[in-house]
């Protein structure tokens, strides 16, 4: 009876609820977007990488290293020589190891010298190792793999001859020794989609004609090249698996207090970690900031109930004198007032879930970052409910004075 | 400031100089101790490295009996696991190996006592910063002392490995904090273990 009532009187007021439920919807999806682009963004980075047990690069900052080597963020300090590689490499501890080489580029996408334990070894999202539905892997010297999104923004299919650019943002491009793409990873949602793998053989032969940084005027036929002994003389970086996990912190020291050439070696997973404590200020002010919007919301509906008491004088005099008790009137107003949050939070949700649909492609094309359509969260379900419960609490205090007035009023209403 | 500009300067003239004599300093902060965790199959191994100040009080060699005293304590406690940390009952797991020693902070260069991985600590200087923020690097002749301790378990049911414990702080009022770093079979992680929150979660 009183939700009909309740009901039946906000649609009377169609046009200034309906705007209180906009600004409600508005904020709880800037309140629920913000977090689901956080533990989107978390689950992207955390899936990135797995069966890695360690990471070794240029001695620099544990999350340096992380980004620069697995997301392709930022440049690296410096290589690794090939001895201080093969050091490593011959440890007992070691069961395998992938040298990756950076620093040059295709296009918006950035080329990665490898081995072909790559593919064997490089896994993510829990151990799914990565696919290449068409073509193949790295068997010739000028055999390029390309990521899901390479092939896609650019066209590419199986066979395309592709010219790699020196350097990231270079106007000069290694044109006398193009590339054959072998073959093209199926999309998994890590950098490795934006990346151009070839051999790390393939890095210095492309260089074989440069010469402090720039193209020498002589041209070595590809025959020749080929015969050449193309063991590169640094890498970038070098993705490490051990036999035992018992052996990681051991071989980690090792590396880390190898004396020949400062490099050091990363756990991805702690490394990450400390990626989110420095990124975890942020998150928290985004968040407080959004939670901000959703107060406001709230006091704008709070202000709209007190300025409606007014001209609802007569209608609460009304309901008195048809025996209607005051806390009727109190039950009334805070049911409203719990309709419009509830109604807000329910469009808000939609609002959500609409610019998911939208913005899920662009986020991951632009960003990376892979945004899941999934049923709200038990922790969206608790924001939600404490956005109801903190409307029903905000109203209180004009129903509480309704009911006061309407204690003291009676018919006796002059406006 | 100026031994590492000469020290840039150095390994720019004279790179192939550079292997024959590294200069090296490792952070060495007090209250802070660090744990090194590795889970394989059923064996769970540890590895505690705390400073002197945090288990002891001091840093020097232990001279008078009183400090020998102390120290003896702090191994002796250190060499009962359940006085550091608490395995889950649940996970059944038994001590197969425990070892405790006090790292003498004298830093001689030719010291070279490489036998173990773990010891390689004490053949480079340290840096030294207190817990507070009042970074102080002692330039010369800084004597820090560590205490290392390692537990090897074997354990019946390792998925039960959920949460430690870490009766630690009760044991030394000093340490402040623990820095974990974790590897399981689900992966590495790091965690922070302090007096107010003495446990470790591992997922």
């Amino acid at each position: 009876m009183i939700l009909r009532l309740a009901i039946g009187s906000l649609c009377a007021r169609a046009l200034t609820v309906g705007m209180t439920i906009l600004a409600i919807a508005l904020s709880v999806a800037l309140f629920l977007g913000v977090e689901k682009i956080r533990t989107g963004a978390r689950a992207s980075f955390a899936d990135t990488i797995s069966g890695t047990d360690l990471i070794v690069g240029a001695r620099s900052g544990s999350v340096q290293l992380l980004l620069y080597s697995v997301f392709r963020i930022g440049n690296a300090t410096n290589n690794v020589t090939w001895d201080s590689y093969q050091d490593i490499k011959s440890r007992p501890e070691v069961d395998w190891i992938v040298p990756i080489s950076l620093g040059d580029s295709h296009r918006q996408f950035r080329v990665m010298g490898t081995t072909s334990g790559f593919f064997e070894h490089y896994k993510y999202r829990g151990g799914r190792a990565l696919e290449i539905p068409e073509g193949h892997g790295l068997e010739d010297l000028y055999d390029a793999v390309v990521g899901a999104d390479v092939a896609a923004t650019l066209g590419y299919a199986v066979g395309d001859p592709i010219v790699v650019s020196h350097g990231l943002a270079s106007f000069t491009a290694h044109d006398d020794q193009p590339f054959r793409i072998a073959g093209i990873i199926a999309k998994t949602g890590t950098p490795v989609d934006r990346t151009v793998i070839v051999s790390l053989e393939a890095i210095e032969a492309i260089h074989v004609d440069w010469q402090s940084g720039a193209k020498s005027g002589q041209i070595t036929p590809r025959e020749v090249i080929r015969d050449m002994d193309l063991t590169p003389t640094a890498i970038t970086a070098a993705l490490v698996g051990v036999k035992s996990r018992l052996q990681v912190f051991g071989l980690q020291r090792w590396i880390n207090d190898y004396p020949e050439e400062p490099v050091l070696a990363i756990l991805p997973g702690v490394a990450l970690q400390e990626l989110w404590q420095i990124v975890g200020v942020a998150e928290t002010a985004l968040i407080g900031v959004s939670a901000m919007v959703v107060v406001t919301a709230l006091i704008g509906m709070m202000a709209m109930i007190f300025s409606s008491l007014n001209e609802r004088r007569r209608e609460m005099a009304i309901w008195r004198a048809m025996g209607a008790r005051p806390s009727t009137i109190l039950g009334l107003l805070v049911l409203e007032a719990m309709l419009v949050a509830a109604a807000g939070a329910l469009l808000g949700l939609g609002f959500l879930y609409l610019g998911l649909v939208i913005g899920q492609p662009w986020v991951d094309a632009a960003f990376g970052i892979w945004l899941p359509i999934e049923p709200p969260s038990p922790r969206d379900a608790l924001a939600l409910g404490f956005v109801i419960g903190a409307a029903a609490l905000t109203s209180l205090f004009p129903a509480l004075r309704a009911y006061r007035l309407s204690l003291a009023d009676g018919m006796m209403v002059r406006i | 400031m100026k031994p590492i500009r000469f020290a840039l300067l150095a390994s720019l003239t004279a790179a192939p100089l550079w292997a024959q004599e590294t200069r090296e300093m490792d952070a060495h902060v007090h209250g802070v101790s660090t744990l090194e965790l590795a889970v394989e199959g059923e064996i769970i191994e540890m590895n505690l490295m705390s400073p002197g100040m945090d288990l002891v009080g001091f840093e020097y060699a232990a001279s008078t009996d009183a400090d020998k005293d102390k120290v003896e304590a702090a191994i002796r406690t250190l060499l009962l696991p359940e006085n550091v940390i608490a395995l889950p009952k649940a996970a059944g797991c038994r001590l197969t190996e425990v070892l405790a020693h006090l790292h003498a902070g004298d830093h001689d260069d030719d010291h070279d006592d490489d036998q173990d991985d773990d010891h390689d600590q004490d053949a480079a200087t340290e840096a030294h910063s207190h817990d507070d923020g009042d970074d102080h690097a002692h330039t010369e002749g800084a004597a820090h002392s560590e205490f290392h301790a390692r537990y090897i378990f074997a354990c019946a049911q390792p998925q039960e490995l959920t949460t430690l414990g870490f009766p630690f702080f009760e044991r030394f009022e000093n340490a402040h904090e623990i820095e974990a770093h974790y590897v399981t079979a689900t992966g590495a992680g790091a965690a922070e273990i302090n007096r107010s929150v003495a446990k470790l979660t591992l997922d």
